[in-house]
């Protein structure tokens, strides 16, 4: 009986600390700010999403081999519905600067058409046009102008 | 330089009338439309002899051949003027008004005009009398004294260029002018930053304005000088500002899409800009405020570059209605509009003269972009540029006779200037990075 009292007791006590340190830690997290930055790290992004398409001089239409590129963005954005993307469109330095801006526009936008019209809500879909100003080869010759002729795809969770 | 056949006809007519039709104020009075602007191969003859120093100091001295100095740098920058070398003068002492003046002396040296300067120094302060003198008829056409600080030199002196310029074919020419451009070096705020900047119609000075810490491009004056359009990306997308350049205030135009680059109304503060809000690039007027007051130019695919007639009642644009980029001229009140370039698939960045008769605009030849004019009815094609490089983005100064442009010739972009006919071209200034879209201010600073 004794030690029964002493079981009772110590169960309470083991009891009323661990409400205790739930309370504690309860608190302790409603206090820290969220970490927004913790939970997207969290989140891999798998590399293939930033693959890029390619465009033809002076052309934004979207080919058969961008659109095998753009039919895997569109598959993970439908089974990862909370993830948005922000669609740069670029362009060679060798046309004009203001007319470049209008056709990595039109690049970015032939690519959010596509996804579109697969089935992804425009929503979800940024684009912004860089022109000319953001090579990612900045050599002046056939081989750096296709791999600047581009819309790139930055996802965000 | 490529030329077509009615360039020659054209080139040929004016070099003809300058020959038969010798300087004077009638001559500049007379031919004021078809002025010494276009003279890029017939300069006419100048004389600028040393200042006489009042006082005699040291100091003074120096500050009468500073003064000189920047004057006939002044008066050779525009490309009008054949300054005489100071070794050929007969006649070095030039204080005296046309009563003092041997006016057979600069005859005979082949000068047409004669600028005489005399300076007094006291300690900071200057008084300095100019004065231009057509040398074939005795005749003053211009007398001024200028009272200032020795540091206000470049504002005195462009005063007096400005008097020259408007006794001579009646506009202030470039001078207290300032030119506007993007540069990518100085800023300190990242590689991929651009920034906008400002200098002086010869390069000189060049300041910083916006600190965007982002991408600001493509400057646009209004008229009058009271505010500037750009797009910024510092929302991580484009949009519009409208700098108030006198108070600093801006407005944002936010809106989806991508905008580009404006031009404002030569005759009012309103400003044409494109926008594709609507789906694709269309050329809308815009109040200072930001509002949205009417659409000029919409469909047929993208339309963007506006750059407007100096009466406002034309507007020339890039589209890309019938393939490739080509110039368009669009008559604002029946919206009639008619394809401006045939040469070449690739025209773009078209820039009325503020005299009306020529637009500049960029062509794609063999590979690099080269500046060329036309008149308003495309009659004629004019190359200026012929580097290996490209060369973009032209700007005229106010009178019309000079041209800022962009280009890579001596690698990164830079810029440089050069006569309406193509005469002279040489790099603007010294600045480190990348520079490019330059634009010419239409008003004179005071």
């Amino acid at each position: 009986m004794k030690n029964l009292k002493k079981l009772v007791i110590l169960l309470a006590a083991v009891l009323c600390m661990s409400v205790m340190a739930s309370c504690q830690k309860r608190v302790a997290v409603d206090i820290a700010p969220p970490t927004t930055v913790d939970v997207t790290e969290s989140i891999s992004i798998p590399a293939y999403l930033s693959q890029p398409i390619h465009f033809a001089f002076d052309k934004y239409n979207i080919t058969q081999e961008s659109r095998q590129i753009l039919d895997a963005k569109i598959a993970f954005m439908k089974q990862n519905p909370a993830f948005v993307v922000t669609i740069e469109g670029h362009t060679d330095e060798r046309g004009t600067y203001e007319y470049n801006m209008a056709l990595g526009e039109r690049r970015a936008n032939a690519a959010k058409k596509y996804m579109v019209d697969n089935g992804i809500n425009p929503s979800r879909i940024m684009t912004v046009s860089y022109g000319e100003t953001r090579p990612v080869d900045p050599r002046s010759n056939e081989e750096a102008w296709a791999k600047n002729r581009r819309a790139e795809f930055i996802f965000k969770y | 330089m490529k030329i077509s056949f009615g360039r020659i006809v054209l080139t040929g007519l004016l070099v003809f009338v300058l020959l038969n039709v010798g300087f004077s104020a009638a001559w500049a009075q007379v031919l004021g439309v078809v002025d010494i602007t276009k003279a890029s191969s017939t300069k006419v003859p100048m004389a600028v002899p040393d200042f006489t120093v009042g006082g005699g100091s040291a100091k003074a001295n120096e500050v009468a051949r500073e003064f000189h100095e920047f004057l006939v740098s002044c008066l050779n920058f525009p490309g009008y003027f054949n300054i005489l070398d100071k070794g050929s003068y007969l006649y070095d002492a030039a204080a005296g008004d046309t009563a003092q003046i041997n006016f057979q002396n600069w005859r005979a040296i082949g000068a047409e005009l004669l600028v005489t300067g005399s300076i007094t120094v006291n300690g900071d302060n200057v008084q300095i009398d100019l004065r231009l003198f057509d040398v074939f008829k005795n005749e003053r056409l211009v007398g001024k004294r200028y009272t200032g600080y020795v540091r206000d030199k470049r504002v005195l002196i462009q005063k007096f260029c400005s008097e020259i310029m408007m006794a001579l074919i009646g506009n202030k020419g470039v001078y207290n002018t300032q030119i506007a451009f993007v540069s990518s070096g100085p800023s300190a705020s990242g590689a991929n930053s651009k920034e906008i900047y400002t200098c002086e119609f010869d390069g000189y000075n060049p300041q910083r304005l916006t600190y965007d810490n982002s991408m600001s491009i493509l400057p646009a004056w209004s008229a009058d000088g009271q505010y500037m359009s750009y797009t910024t990306y510092k929302n991580k997308k484009t949009d519009m500002i409208i700098r108030n350049m006198q108070t600093g205030a801006q407005v944002l135009v936010d809106r989806p899409g991508t905008t580009i680059k404006g031009a404002w109304m030569p005759t009012q503060n309103m400003v044409a800009a494109s926008f594709s809000f609507s789906g694709s690039q269309a050329i809308y007027l815009l109040n200072p405020k930001g509002n949205f007051v009417e659409t000029l130019v919409a469909g047929g695919g993208a339309n963007l570059s506006p750059t407007w007639s100096p009466d406002a009642k034309k507007l020339a644009f890039v589209s890309s209605r019938s393939g490739g980029p080509q110039v368009y001229v669009m008559d604002i009140e029946s919206k009639e509009i008619k394809r401006l370039t045939y040469e070449g698939r690739y025209n773009t960045q078209p820039s009325w003269s503020p005299k009306g008769d020529l637009i500049a605009y960029s062509a794609q030849t063999a590979g690099y972009h080269q500046i060329c004019i036309t008149d308003p009815e495309g009659s004629f094609v004019m190359q200026l540029t012929n580097s290996n490089g490209d060369n973009e983005c032209a700007s005229w100064s106010p009178d019309g006779g000079m041209i800022v442009f962009s280009s890579t010739r001596e690698g990164v972009s830079r810029l440089y200037v050069m006569t309406a006919f193509g005469a002279e071209q040489r790099r603007l200034m010294r600045l480190s990075g990348e520079q490019l879209s330059p634009a010419w201010s239409l008003h004179h600073l005071e």
